[in-house]
């Protein structure tokens, strides 16, 4: 049974926290952990938690967030020596890499990073450092993940970015960027309007505010991956909050208006505000909101999955069918029809593969544990 | 059908489709492990042990270890089901238990003073470890892991099914003939592996904490007399630090905690080929001291 718990209302209400009852509390600390949100949520609710009243709930809670928020910690801390790694070995080049989303958070340790977990570190170069990029990552320990032949094409033809780079001693993951929009999708901008006012922090360039929560807006809504869509969200709302000076709205306008991402933008501030209460620029959005009352109807029914906790226990009605659609869309606006036709029916012919015969069907038969 | 299970010091929901696996769990924790649903009894993880799809169900029958929806593990053989549960996991509390330094090691303890095995796969960890829970006084904490409170000598028991692999499982079946043993899994990556049920005076203190007195690095031999051989602190850190699983995660905690433990324990490297030798040398020359 869905739980009828809010987890947006966990970042917005500060009484709601106290209403909930422990089989809640729970469901709870499952989403956030399954959101990677649980460590954000403890690195605000932490200090809260005397309120609680209930001695094992509050043991049990303090369990749960204390141990995420060690684990976000820790993970801050290797980003930080992992690009540390990655400066050292590019400068030599003479390259100097920008680095993109939770990797920039965590290098100005801005009020996003705190608590925030990682998947990767996103880096971008220019498009012809790319290869002595990726050679030169690969003398150090930074070894291109071995894909099949058709994502590998994908990468080196439509893509943004090549294979994933993985450590072969520490595990760590790369992501080598050369633009922030496959190629394919015929919206990648000229990267140089996103570069152009980089900043520098302690040695480590990253994008400016206002192109950098352009860009953490477009990975959301240009995309057809909402695996972390509701932590994406609340990375946005977490930029806006800080960042959201006048100066600031007016860049970030105009930035979107010469690189075309206006609906992305608006995408980013309409859902903020309406699931996490963030005081957007009214301004902005209304200057951005040119679409019909249908249009969005049409947005609040896709996205209401997309940018909402994944985890069983707290679906919203429809689930499969509204990730289905946004899945489409993602895939709709970053390929051309078809392409696009060809690329589902590929990945559509391995997904019921993998429906019917189970997921280690499509993997490497050396990796089984069977013989 | 979730079942909350109560593995102390955690409380782990389970789901599993594999009637194997359900018939594996009935018999290898005692019955009072098995807990409602209830308000009371909060789960601090959530994992399945589940068929990889409808068609896996009947036709080479294979099922996926699952934690938090996610599955981190390649399927597996239906007669695997459940030791993948129980391997799922180990892995779910050394990533996320941060609570606790954790050592990869097996931890008995004679009374409440406790001896930690960190050790390699093939050194007779297990089988040993399987020997000294059943004995008089003697008791299980862990086969597999210790769970140590951060600054402390304090080990707390994770009581649970003892993995037996390959010849450990006949040598424990001829120590414990009336033991309760799992449905095998043949021919896993690690070998045969069956499951052996804790004694009833493991079970019955899972709630004891035990002091770490001594770490000792086993090591068996056919047909050795036994040898011991007393390492300093130095040797010992350096090998004790190389079996802690998240030791990079706690950073200076967990450093600071083992360094606590090697300080305060004695450290032995022994060989051996009889078990009992084992069990009297621990008893009569490392733990008498402690013994009240």
């Amino acid at each position: 049974m869905p739980s009828p718990l809010n987890i947006y209302r966990l970042f917005t209400d500060s009484e709601y926290p106290y209403t909930l009852s422990a089989k809640d509390w729970e469901s709870a600390v499952l989403i956030l952990r399954h959101e990677s949100l649980l460590g954000r949520f403890a690195h605000r609710f932490l200090p809260l938690l005397d309120n609680i009243n209930d001695p094992d709930l509050q043991a049990y809670l303090r369990t749960h967030l204390s141990n995420a928020l060690t684990l976000a910690g820790r993970q801050n801390h290797s980003v930080q020596f992992e690009c540390e790694e990655i400066n050292k070995t590019l400068n030599t080049k003479g390259i100097t890499p920008l680095y993109l989303k939770g990797a920039a958070y965590s290098l100005l340790k801005n009020n996003t990073h705190l608590g925030r977990t990682y998947g990767d570190i996103d880096l971008l170069v220019e498009k012809q450092q790319v290869e002595s990029s990726e050679r030169s990552l690969a003398m150090v320990g930074w070894i291109g993940k071995e894909v099949n032949d058709y994502d590998e094409k994908y990468y080196r033809e439509w893509a943004h970015e090549i294979p994933p780079l993985c450590h072969g001693g520490r595990g760590t993951v790369a992501d080598l960027h050369h633009n922030i929009v496959p190629l394919i999708s015929k919206r990648a901008p000229d990267i140089s309007q996103f570069t152009v006012n980089r900043v520098k922090h302690n040695g480590f360039e990253v994008l400016n505010p206002a192109a950098m929560t352009l860009h953490s807006a477009i990975h959301l809504f240009l995309n057809e991956d909402f695996t972390k869509g509701l932590r994406d969200l609340s990375d946005l709302d977490c930029l806006f909050r800080e960042y959201g000076d006048s100066k600031f709205w007016a860049e970030i306008y105009t930035l979107a208006q010469t690189t075309h991402f206006e609906v992305e933008l608006f995408l980013a501030m309409y859902f903020c505000q309406r699931h996490f209460d963030t005081p957007v620029d009214q301004g902005t959005l209304n200057k951005l909101d040119t679409y019909s009352i249908g249009k969005k109807a049409y947005w609040r029914f896709i996205f209401a999955a997309a940018v909402g906790a994944k985890h069983p226990k707290a679906n919203v009605s429809g689930h499969g069918l509204r990730l289905f659609l946004a899945y489409i869309r993602g895939h709709y606006l970053k390929m051309p029809p078809i392409t696009l036709l060809k690329h589902l029916t590929v990945k559509g012919w391995m997904s019921v593969t993998e429906l019917v015969l189970g997921k280690s069907y499509l993997h490497n038969k050396d990796e089984l544990a069977e013989k | 059908m979730e079942q909350i299970l109560n593995i102390a010091p955690f409380k782990i929901a389970i789901e599993t489709d594999v009637p194997l696996v359900a018939q594996n769990l009935a018999a290898m924790y005692p019955e009072d492990a098995f807990l409602a649903n209830t308000d009371a009894h909060l789960a601090d993880y959530s994992i399945g042990q589940n068929y990889s799809s409808f068609f896996r169900r009947f036709v080479k029958p294979q099922s996926t270890f699952d934690f938090d929806q996610q599955q981190p593990f390649l399927g597996q053989k239906e007669n695997h089901s459940f030791a993948s549960l129980e391997w799922g996991l180990n892995y779910v509390i050394a990533s996320y238990a941060l609570e606790y330094v954790i050592i990869h090691s097996g931890i008995v303890a004679y009374n409440d003073d406790a001896i930690i095995f960190p050790a390699p796969p093939g050194s007779g960890k297990s089988t040993l470890t399987a020997f000294l829970q059943g004995q008089p006084d003697w008791r299980l904490l862990s086969d597999e892991m210790a769970l140590i409170k951060p600054h402390s000598q304090s080990a707390v028991p994770f009581v649970r099914p003892i993995c037996l692999k390959n010849k450990s499982i006949e040598v424990t079946k001829g120590f414990y003939p009336n033991g309760t043993f799992s449905t095998i899994a043949a021919n896993t990556h690690k070998g045969d592996v069956i499951h052996f049920k804790p004694s009833q005076n493991s079970w019955d203190k899972r709630n004891d904490e035990a002091t770490i007195r001594a770490i000792v690095f086993p090591q068996y031999k056919p047909n050795a007399e036994l040898e011991i051989v007393q390492l300093n602190q130095t040797q010992g850190f350096m090998q004790f630090a190389e079996n802690a699983f998240n030791f990079n995660l706690l950073g200076k905690v967990g450093f600071d905690t083992l360094v606590k433990i090697i300080e305060n324990a004695q450290i032995f490297e022994i060989t051996y080929s009889d078990v009992n030798d084992v069990k009297d040398f621990l008893q009569q020359d490392v733990l008498n001291a402690f013994t009240s």
